[in-house]
């Protein structure tokens, strides 16, 4: 379906998935960044604990001193990471998936038309 | 030697994007890339996407790649989509199914740390009597993969069926199409 067509058949219901297909995409972006953002915060509080821990003499190495701990702290971090990513790709799925839907039925319409033609 | 270059071929084109060997795989020009080769972006893209797509008509020489590009292009600028791009896509396919093993790996390794934690829960319950020490550890251990089931199940067939539905809305979409 060409650009001018698809401007055509666009009607007033096309316009509101793809309002919400864009909102999607805009919100999926925010989303990635606020958990990118709380991902390198859970770096950051990491880092400062195991550095305190140093400072205090109590280990100089978090992964030798409580090794679980550690690890724990480490996966919490990494699925903070993925959780955001899961909903980015899953904001991301919606925007695409919205927009073909409003291709696919443009595409009927347009070839409704020539057919009427 | 037949083997050898096989497996130099296999490892050089693995390097590549999924994308740029779709466009080979779909564009199938037999005058630039060898049978080998083919063999080879069929078995990665398998790999990669866990199905292939069409091939178009298979290309010759170049004179061919000439005039079916010009006709491609005019046929595809016609029928190419305006509110996505289908690369996008088949890219954002993959990662969901690459999110979705994440994720699994994620509740399992998890739960298991938290094992300890689950254990107290039970622990809690049993604190008149110290009779039951096994029981205890049997509770917590089937607490602890319920929970790793529960985690990976919502999380890996959300990804997946979100992966089909894409794959659906797309196929649906290119059927869709004028002269498709």
């Amino acid at each position: 379906m060409s650009e001018g067509d698809s401007s055509e058949l666009f009607t007033a219901k096309h316009k509101r998935l793809w309002r919400i297909a864009s909102i999607a995409k805009i919100f999926s972006w925010i989303i990635l960044i606020y958990y990118i953002f709380l991902t390198v915060l859970s770096v950051l509080n990491f880092l400062n604990i195991s550095g305190l821990r140093t400072i205090e003499n109590v280990s100089t190495d978090f992964f030798k001193e409580a090794p679980l701990l550690a690890i724990q702290q480490t996966l919490n971090i990494l699925k903070t990471f993925l959780t955001g990513s899961v909903f980015f790709l899953v904001l991301r799925a919606i925007t695409f998936g919205l927009n073909m839907i409003i291709e696919t039925d443009l595409n009927y319409r347009g070839k409704a038309l020539e057919e009427e033609q | 030697m037949r083997k050898d270059y096989r497996e130099t071929v296999y490892n050089t084109l693995k390097e590549r994007d999924t994308e740029e060997l779709l466009d080979i795989w779909q564009k199938n020009d037999r005058y630039e890339w060898s049978d080998v080769a083919f063999d080879a972006i069929k078995q990665i893209l398998l790999q990669r996407l866990g199905e292939i797509p069409e091939q178009g008509e298979p290309i010759y020489d170049q004179e061919e790649l000439k005039t079916r590009g010009e006709e491609k292009s005019e046929q595809e600028e016609e029928n190419e989509p305006v509110f996505y791009k289908p690369r996008d896509v088949l890219a954002l396919e993959l990662w969901l199914n690459r999110a979705a093993i994440a994720m699994v790996v994620i509740a399992i390794l998890i739960n298991l740390l938290n094992f300890g934690n689950t254990r107290r829960i039970v622990l809690g319950l049993f604190a008149t009597s110290r009779n039951y020490v096994i029981l205890e550890w049997v509770i917590a251990l089937v607490l602890t993969i319920l929970n790793i089931i529960v985690g990976s199940v919502i999380y890996y067939f959300s990804l997946k069926a979100l992966s089909s539905i894409l794959k659906i809305l797309m196929e649906m979409e290119f059927n869709s199409r004028s002269g498709e």
